[in-house]
């Protein structure tokens, strides 16, 4: 068994959610895309972990999981308050940083 | 193998209707199926406890996430607000761009893509590999962990 | 723990399909139970004592007309109760009813138990939605964020269990309990554990998702005939493994006096199960504030504290 159907699972997955990052208008969905292109990070991870028989790509996995539920957490706080400041959660509307 | 196919379709599948779908609420759903079958994938590269961790934190983060798409999108009952996409055309080339170069660089690599065992006890190792050798890492996380709590909490007080 | 395969089989079935009687004659035991503490009979006209209303309940409502209506999205709304059914049943796997009776003895069971636990999270929600109705909406989103916060008081007291017991397997976890049940030394993580159990099996005092009096029946309000069997037969088949699993992690599981065996498991998961029926029909609903108050400043607190002491008396 090899671990490259895997792999390429992971990169097909990868380029998909970088296809959603570049054309969705809505954050959420931003967020979202973001989610799938971490988890294709991670599936490629567990794979070369698998590959080397050493146990560090599960773990950096895991940590990623950790991470990725955090940003889950403020992204959407920073969401909630956009959408009461502009009443609006599309990015390319949120310009409040142009002055 | 065949198993390996019979999860990837579907899962490349629901990931493109994560990205494609024109409702908020469905493509959610299709994220959180999308998550369940990447924890199936783990299971088959042996990574049981990754995988049961990756259902359990995700199922409650795409629960809330649901929540939101309802709460942003609907009036309760009623027609759903549609969410647009742009730049389709320079998006697939962009994306199919990144996909053909990662494809080069797999397939010219010298690597051997060939399976090595693992440890005897797997759930013994992935600990002591936890707690002893990453563990600085582990307690960084703790940190941000809680940093966020607080961050999100602060973030979405209504008043202050 | 390696069976051959048809082992594993033929076990698979009779357990699924003890299972489902099991369900069955739950609805039956709560009717019967409810009819004795209102000072009533309860179902009693078909068969002997009622014993037969199970099957003409299910008779009645496979022959019901199943109703999909045009504003439902069709693919969800048929989703949803095969979401439930299958979470339902997946806990089973690792559910240990004796000795050498299980389908699988995996090593990290209670991590397993947790995760197909919260998948029936997706059913309740994809039903409340794609039913178009505000009732359905309104139970799935107080049903989410009630089965989000309790699973975590949930996790936190199996923690201290799988502390004790020095293993995440099932069968490990009652072994050890031979001389004594986690019961005694476990008591804050027990109590926590029954009150976020009767959370997610969504029961009274906390049914919010299902409340009558407010929602009509929450987000199964929609559904009809053989869907609406689905989501029943999964809240039985759900009560019932909450049983079989507060017998496995702090009542020890097929040992007791005399003689260890299954007639042990069976009789205390009934006294479980007998106590929530009890509560049920004894107590009235909180409100959500008080619910949602409940789970965060008491149930995690108290969960914490107890996973706290656990460690420490492992520690010494």
């Amino acid at each position: 068994m090899t671990v490259t159907p895997y792999i390429g699972l992971g990169f097909v997955l990868f380029s998909i959610g970088l296809f959603g990052v570049l054309t969705r208008r809505n954050t959420v969905g931003i967020l979202m895309a973001i989610e799938l292109m971490l988890n294709a990070s991670n599936i490629v991870l567990v794979a070369f972990s698998r590959m080397h028989g050493n146990l560090g790509g599960q773990l950096f996995a895991f940590f990623t999981i950790t991470v990725t539920v955090a940003e889950v957490a403020v992204g959407l706080a920073i969401v909630i308050q956009v959408f009461r400041l502009k009443k609006t959660i599309h990015a390319d509307e949120i310009t409040l940083l142009k002055g | 193998m065949w198993i390996f196919w019979l999860i990837a379709i579907p899962l490349v599948l629901f990931a493109l209707g994560v990205v494609l779908s024109k409702n908020l609420f469905r493509s959610t759903i299709y994220l959180g199926a999308t998550l369940v079958l990447t924890a199936l994938i783990y299971l088959l590269l042996h990574a049981e406890l990754l995988g049961f961790i990756q259902i359990l934190l995700y199922t409650g983060g795409v629960a809330t996430l649901l929540v939101f798409a309802i709460m942003l999108t609907q009036r309760i009952v009623g027609e759903d607000i549609t969410q647009q996409s742009r730049g389709l055309v320079g998006g697939a080339i962009a994306s199919l761009a990144v996909l053909l170069i990662l494809f080069f660089f797999l397939g010219s690599s010298q690597l051997d893509f060939s399976v090595r065992p693992y440890p005897e006890n797997l759930n013994l190792a992935l600990g002591k590999n936890l707690f002893v050798t990453y563990v600085l890492p582990f307690e960084v996380l703790s940190v941000l962990l809680l940093a966020a709590i607080i961050g999100a909490i602060v973030m979405a007080r209504r008043d202050r | 723990m390696a069976q051959p395969i048809f082992q594993t089989l033929w076990k698979t079935g009779v357990v699924f399909l003890g299972a489902l009687t099991a369900a069955a004659y739950l609805v039956l035991a709560e009717r019967k139970f409810a009819g004795y503490f209102q000072e009533r009979y309860g179902p009693n006209r078909v068969g002997p004592f009622g014993l037969l209303q199970p099957l003409a309940d299910a008779v009645k409502l496979l022959l019901k007309e199943e109703v999909i209506f045009p504003q439902a999205s069709r693919g969800l709304y048929l989703a949803a109760p095969v979401i439930i059914g299958v979470a339902a049943l997946l806990p089973l796997a690792v559910i240990p009813f004796s000795e050498h009776f299980y389908i699988a003895d995996l090593p990290v069971a209670v991590l397993y138990l947790l995760a197909v636990g919260s998948l029936s999270t997706y059913g309740v929600l994809l039903g409340g939605w794609s039913s178009n109705s505000k009732y359905a909406l309104l139970g799935g989103l107080r049903s989410a964020a009630q089965m989000v916060s309790y699973e975590i008081a949930m996790a936190l007291a199996l923690v201290g269990v799988a502390l004790m017991a020095q293993s995440l397997s099932l069968v490990k976890i009652v072994q050890a309990q031979q001389s004594l049940w986690f019961l005694i030394p476990q008591i804050l993580g027990f109590v926590v554990f029954l009150i976020a159990a009767f959370a997610e099996t969504n029961r009274l005092p906390f049914d919010l998702p299902e409340a009558e009096s407010e929602l009509v029946a929450g987000y199964h309000t929609e559904y009809s005939a053989f869907k609406f069997a689905m989501f029943f037969v999964g809240e039985y088949i759900h009560l019932f493994i909450v049983g079989c699993l507060v017998t496995v992690l702090y009542l020890g599981g097929w040992y007791g006096p005399w003689k260890p065996g299954p007639h042990w498991f069976f009789l205390k998961t009934f006294l479980v199960l007998f106590f929530m029926i009890w509560v049920r029909w004894t107590y009235p609903r909180f409100r959500f504030d008080q619910l949602m108050r409940f789970s965060w400043k008491v149930l995690i607190p108290v969960a914490l504290l107890n996973l706290l002491l656990t460690s420490l008396w492992m520690a010494l």
